[in-house]
């Protein structure tokens, strides 16, 4: 017995040390950029870092980024002016765009299709609707020079909190992230019963009160709270409508909000139709549900037609 | 709890560790264990369903004692009924029931009669019935041909019965072989220890990185058959052959490494079937438990071949008829069953059923003749062609499926649904199919080489590519859970 445990123990380290170097050599794991809360609160990568995303359990996606000195993702550095026209784009990872090359993002698209127009990117993974919010407050003065506001409202899970409080992001299995083979893991989805199995064990500790919290969020009408969440938002921060218009995808979206939004002249641009438009061909990539590079071209068409017909831009 | 869950790997070394050291001494307490073990194995599907595991047990356990208590052999035959009677009946409700009523009602319709059927039941079909009812049914046959005496340990019985790495699926084992190991003390054995580690290892790529990477395209293939060119649908159905085998002998190779780690030894299930060189050595390298089953349980006590041939063809098909029956409810499988027998029977009337007994493809050379290259394409093709019906969902879909093939051949690039390179899918096929070509000699080694350091690295290998072809979004239950 003492020699089983002895040599399968040995086994196993040589064969992870293994893995270890030919996750490593092969470049298979996904290498995010270092983050951190600034003053206010917001969620920013450290600036000036590039590095390589990688997704796909076969490196099917390999791209570059690189964070700006105002911690996003963007090839280009935000420095709004009065002589130039600005056109800020906020969202989660979706603008944040680690599943493209940083040179082909959304913003990047707009700029070719529009001249002298230079596109910020505020993207940050997880962010939602009150993250914006707290966003553009806090940098007045630079979204006072920037001018016009685009905000991707990810109906079903940005419309969750009704106000912004810090909270404090610690990804999962931190400890172990210094090995690669941990990232690749975790990004494949094979630690997915592990966390699973955590997320148990801290609900057993907790108590009952998670199952609780859950099954009263299950009873209460989703739509009405996301509508009474964005009430409560938009009217807090006092949001200038002409200047901000929601990015949204109707199919997602619950007819209420929809109403709510013309009723109330907010301006959104709905990308929903070009999406179907596409038919068969695939606008999201193979591994989850973030646009491929046809999906934020047909974004980027979106939003330059819509600047261009409501004269938000003047040639 | 499946093999290929986070549960059974925190499982599996807890019972390890009370089974070699805490109840080491005593082999009543480790039988006990295996049972309590077995039971919650079983009871996290659906707990309600060990009742049925019990009653078949007693059953079974009290029909043996008392077949051996009587001489009379027509009172001894009335008992043996009373254990086909009580686990057929088992089977023949929760599997059985609603597919003879639906077809009661169709052949009545036919007749120009409607019926408004409400006979049929929601019953849910329980996981591994189908195998730990013949199991239990083995144990009676045996003690009735008096081939083993009955045991008085009723525990030790019950733990025959539902050890948990061969429950839900298998090989099926007969009594003289794994309830005399139950009955005898077990040591601990280093090398069967490893043994086991390095099947379960091997059981495990094959699931994962054969059966489930293949899966997406096998299910998209096979449910919109009518859209794809008839190049797709072979594709679909080689995919399949390769999807079943990886997922039905990955699970097999990990219930009888299981079972070493516990000092337990299992029947082979599976002897390389891809490699066979007819029909019949096929049926000797695949699900070998069942085809032994029916061997001994069916075609010997039928007269087997030792009657004349028409008889012997008759017994053929009525094995190969059960067989397939035995798999589903489903006039498929009962076809699939069929088309086994018709392609057997030329090669028994040739007396060739027998030839391949005891040897494999490329016995003593490396690289096979061209002659085997042949035999073993043309039993891969028959026994792929008839998965076509295994596979489908009903027997329309099944000749929709084979009509498109024969009268609308066509050409055309196959994408993976989930836009997936196919060509990493085909290397993987080719790779898979040299290596166990290479370790064909030996199922129960597939790591056999002399070099500490080649066996590293293909321990290496395998776990990289089980990593690089997982995918979590592939339900990841065993197809032969549903027989």
């Amino acid at each position: 017995m003492k020699k089983l445990v002895v040599k399968s123990t040995f086994y196993l380290i040589l064969i992870l040390l293994m893995l270890e170097v030919i996750v490593r050599v092969f470049h298979l794991y996904n290498e995010l950029p270092e983050e951190y809360a600034d003053e206010n609160g917001i969620y920013k990568w450290y600036p000036q870092q590039v590095g390589y995303s990688v997704y796909g359990n076969r490196r099917q996606v390999y791209t570059e980024y690189k964070i700006n000195s105002s911690g996003y993702n963007s090839y280009r550095e935000f420095k709004p002016s009065k002589d130039k026209f600005e056109l800020a784009l906020l969202g989660d990872s979706y603008i944040e765009g680690f599943h493209q090359n940083f040179n082909k993002s959304v913003g990047n698209k707009i700029e070719k299709k529009i001249k002298d127009i230079e596109v910020y990117e505020y993207g940050h993974s997880s962010n939602d609707f009150a993250d914006q919010m707290h966003i553009i407050a806090n940098n007045k003065k630079t979204f006072d020079l920037i001018d016009h506001i685009i905000i991707r409202i990810k109906y079903e899970k940005d419309l969750r909190r009704k106000n912004y409080s810090f909270v404090v992001r610690q990804p999962f299995f931190m400890a172990f992230r210094k090995s690669k083979l941990v990232v690749y893991l975790l990004n494949i989805g094979a630690m997915e019963s592990v966390k699973e199995l955590h997320r148990n064990i801290l609900s057993l500790k907790n108590g009952s009160n998670d199952k609780k919290e859950t099954q009263k969020d299950t009873q209460i009408n989703e739509d009405a709270l996301f509508l009474d969440n964005f009430k409560w938002l938009t009217t807090k921060y006092d949001i200038n409508k002409d200047k901000i218009t929601f990015l949204i995808d109707s199919r997602k979206t619950s007819k209420e909000f929809l109403n709510y939004l013309i009723q109330e002249n907010f301006n959104y641009i709905d990308h929903a139709a070009s999406f179907e438009k596409a038919g068969k061909k695939p606008t999201t990539l193979i591994f989850d549900q973030h646009w491929n590079d046809y999906g934020r071209s047909l974004i980027a068409n979106d939003i330059v037609n819509y600047i261009l017909k409501n004269k938000i831009y003047k040639n | 709890m499946v093999f290929n869950s986070l549960e059974f790997f925190i499982f599996l070394p807890i019972v390890f560790v009370l089974y070699w050291f805490v109840f080491k001494k005593h082999l009543k307490a480790q039988n006990i264990l295996i049972l309590i073990a077995s039971y919650i194995f079983y009871g996290l599907w659906d707990w309600r369903f060990l009742s049925l595991i019990l009653l078949s047990t007693i059953v079974d356990y009290y029909v043996a004692l008392k077949i051996d208590s009587l001489e009379d052999k027509h009172k001894r035959k009335s008992w043996l009924w009373v254990s086909v009677i009580f686990n057929v009946g088992l089977l023949g409700f929760f599997k059985y029931y609603n597919f003879f009523v639906d077809s009661w009602v169709d052949m009545v319709s036919l007749l120009g009669y409607e019926i408004k059927s409400t006979w049929t039941l929601r019953v849910i079909l329980p996981v591994g019935i189908s195998f730990y009812t013949f199991q239990t049914m083995s144990y009676s046959f045996d003690v009735y041909y008096k081939k083993l005496k009955p045991t008085n340990d009723f525990l030790s019985f019950a733990a025959f019965v539902s050890f948990f790495p061969q429950l839900v699926a298998g090989p099926i084992e007969r009594a003289s072989n794994l309830l005399s190991q139950i009955l005898n003390k077990r040591t601990f054995s280093y090398d069967q220890t490893v043994s086991g580690l390095k099947l379960i290892l091997w059981g495990l790529f094959k699931k994962v990185v054969i059966a489930d990477a293949l899966a997406p395209m096998v299910d998209d293939i096979f449910t919109n058959y009518a859209t794809y060119p008839a190049s797709t649908l072979i594709l679909g159905v080689v995919m399949f052959s390769f999807q079943v085998y990886g997922d039905f002998s990955g699970y097999s190779d990990i219930a009888i490494g299981t079972a070493k780690l516990f000092g337990v030894e299992l029947m082979s299930n599976f002897k390389f079937p891809n490699f066979s060189r007819n029909v019949a050595e096929y049926w000797q390298r695949w699900h070998i438990s069942l085809s032994t089953w029916f061997r001994h349980y069916v075609y010997i006590p039928l007269g087997g071949s030792k009657v004349s041939k028409l008889k012997s063809v008759r017994n053929i098909c009525i094995v190969f008829l059960v067989s397939g029956f035995w798999h589903g409810a489903n006039w498929t499988f009962i076809f699939w069953g069929g088309f086994h027998a018709l392609a057997f029977i030329p090669v028994f009337l040739m007396g060739r059923n027998a030839i391949y007994k005891d040897s494999v493809v490329g016995e003593n050379t490396f690289f096979p003749t061209l002659t085997e290259i042949g035999q073993v394409l043309l039993t891969f093709s028959i026994v792929t062609f008839s998965r076509i019906f295994f596979r489908s969902e009903s027997i329309t879909a099944a000749f929709g499926f084979i009509n498109r093939i024969f009268t609308d051949f066509s050409y055309g690039t196959y994408n993976h649904p989930m836009g997936y390179r196919m060509i990493d899918y085909y290397i993987l096929i080719v790779l898979f199919v040299i290596y166990e070509y290479i370790i064909r000699k030996d199922e129960r080694s597939p790591f056999k080489f002399k070099s500490k350091v080649v066996r590293f690295v293909i321990y290496t290998l395998v776990i990289l590519l089980m990593l690089l072809f997982y995918d979590s979004n592939v339900d990841r239950s065993f197809i032969y859970f549903q027989f």
